[in-house]
């Protein structure tokens, strides 16, 4: 039997072959589609299959856009406006053909309210019925009795692959890379910065993987200014400066903790610090408080400050006298705020057990980003964690599958010490 | 490398035909289409029948857990663009061996 000679079936074509298959025309809808490979010229290789899930697929239905990421190094990622997602490809050993247009069952049927009432019947009467269509069609074998339709329907190509797509996290590790060349350290050092390097946003989000609300949400996380169009980082020395001076009119004005005046603040700086620079770094470092006679004020936020206050005193290399440390820490920060030792969790870590008990700084930035050497080194600096010692280092790693627990479980090795929960080294060496 | 999907207002839906290893055509016309097989569906439940060659496959009509974007890559000037072709909802699945026939009298088509 040839199948594959001439491009158009007749009716009594198909008809013939419904025979010769031993199918009983009068069972089947009015509707023949002949499936066909269009003539190699019209076949599309530029098509890919990709699995949605809802949210994507409401992302495409209402016409939004998505981008692909990724450079060559990199598994690429799609991206909607506000969420990112790892691509996968997935192979079949079954073949996926594509066919635009193809009529599933139920627009097949010439005559609707005919099918529907043959779908309700009963069983038996259903049977029945098909016994009837089936000797009509014995009779009818010239194919006169039912109108038979052609349809042609190309397939414009078949698949053995498919791209999976998986929510995942933004990946923003490089985005510190990608900003760290061109610190800001004040105007003076302008000079010294490869104008070449500077990146403005559109330049980023190119070469971020993430979102552009992800984005957004980690360029303010991580205190990147626009400066001249460019997104910048602070230099630490730096953001030491422009603190200072902002934290030293608290004294000057006799400024109470929540009556800080951000008018005075940007007027009074205005000649030392560029005025993007002051505006960004008084929305990183304060929150509204009171309004009074419609004016809003200001105040530090304690906490931020403080640890930014820890770590200059931690900057430089070595162990600190815990006790002296404490006390110099105390004495930087602003009147009438408080120090807190749970500020350190991420930034530095304290050993009791020695005399004098100390602390040195150990920042969860200078840790390697690869999971497996960050394990490492986290265990050789220390053989037994807590759960909150432990987590601000391994936190970035979490997923919603994957908490922090979840992943000291992967990771490291449970064990209690003195009724305390510890996790140490997976393996012993 | 960045790239990008986008869609002209309303997607069609295309559907996909799942068969279970590869068709192969005896020889591939390059003047026009070449024919693969007959599909019809039964009149009582919808579900569908293919004629390919020598075998005739029962199919199902079953929707997809996850559904499919037709994605087609488009060069722009500097950037891949991706265009959002159709989205795929359901697919007609033949996981069945296919059953061959068996007829005395070979009949020309």
């Amino acid at each position: 039997m040839d199948m594959n000679s001439g491009e158009l079936r007749t009716p009594e074509d198909a008809r013939k072959i419904i025979k010769t298959a031993k199918l009983h025309e009068s069972e089947l809808t009015e509707i023949t589609q002949i499936l066909r490979f269009p003539k190699p010229s019209e076949k599309n290789d530029n098509l890919r299959l990709m699995l949605l899930d809802t949210n994507l697929l409401a992302e495409i239905e209402s016409g939004n856009e998505l981008v692909f990421k990724g450079d060559p190094d990199e598994n690429v990622v799609l991206c909607t406006s506000n969420k990112t997602y790892d691509v996968k490809e997935a192979e079949t050993s079954n073949s996926l053909l594509l066919v635009p247009d193809l009529l599933l069952g139920a627009s097949t049927s010439l005559d609707e309210t005919m099918k529907n009432k043959s779908m309700e019947c009963d069983s038996d009467s259903s049977l029945d019925k098909s016994n009837a269509s089936l000797n009509k069609s014995t009779e009818s074998d010239d194919g006169t009795k039912t109108p038979r339709i052609i349809q042609h329907k190309d397939i414009i190509n078949t698949f053995f692959t498919y791209y999976e797509v998986k929510p995942c996290k933004p990946r923003l590790s490089k985005l510190r890379k990608l900003l760290d060349p061109t610190k800001f350290q004040g105007l003076e050092l302008e000079y010294a910065v490869d104008k070449s390097k500077l990146l403005n946003y559109d330049a980023i989000f190119d070469q971020t993987q993430a979102s552009r609300a992800e984005l957004d949400t980690e360029l303010e996380k991580i205190q990147a200014i626009k400066i001249d169009d460019y997104y910048r980082l602070l230099e630490f020395d730096y953001e030491f400066r422009v603190l200072s001076y902002m934290l030293d009119l608290i004294e000057e004005n006799s400024w109470p903790l929540n009556r800080i005046s951000k008018e005075i603040t940007l007027e009074s700086l205005k000649d030392l610090v560029p005025s993007s620079i002051l505006k960004a770094m008084f929305r990183f470092y304060t929150k509204e408080a009171v309004v009074e006679d419609s004016v809003q004020y200001y105040q530090y936020k304690q906490d931020k400050v403080c640890s930014f206050l820890a770590r200059v005193l931690l900057k430089s290399a070595g162990k600190f006298n815990l006790a002296e440390f404490l006390q110099a820490w105390r004495d930087s920060v602003p009147e009438g705020m408080t120090t807190d030792e749970s500020l350190l969790s991420g930034i530095a870590l304290i050993d009791k057990t020695t005399i004098p008990q100390v602390i040195w700084g150990f920042a969860e930035s200078d840790l390697p980003e690869d999971i497996n050497e960050r394990f490492k080194i986290l265990f050789q600096t220390r053989t037994k964690w807590t759960v909150d010692q432990i987590s601000p280092y391994i936190e970035c790693y979490a997923t919603e599958k994957m908490n922090v627990n979840a992943l000291l479980t992967k990771y490291a090795r449970a064990s209690t010490q003195d009724g305390v929960r510890v996790f140490s080294a997976k393996h012993m060496k | 490398m960045e790239s990008k999907t986008e869609t002209e207002g309303g997607v069609p839906e295309w559907a996909i035909v799942e068969l279970q290893g590869l068709i192969q055509t005896k020889k591939e016309s390059l003047e026009g289409p070449t024919v693969v097989g007959d599909l019809h569906y039964y009149s009582r439940n919808h579900h569908p029948v293919l004629i390919l060659g020598h075998h005739v496959l029962n199919g199902k009509e079953v929707k997809l857990d996850q559904p499919m974007a037709v994605i087609e890559k488009v060069n722009a000037s500097d950037k891949t663009e991706y265009k959002v072709r159709a989205v795929v909802k359901k697919k007609i699945l033949f996981k069945s061996r296919p059953k061959p026939i068996i007829s005395n009298v070979a009949e020309k088509v």
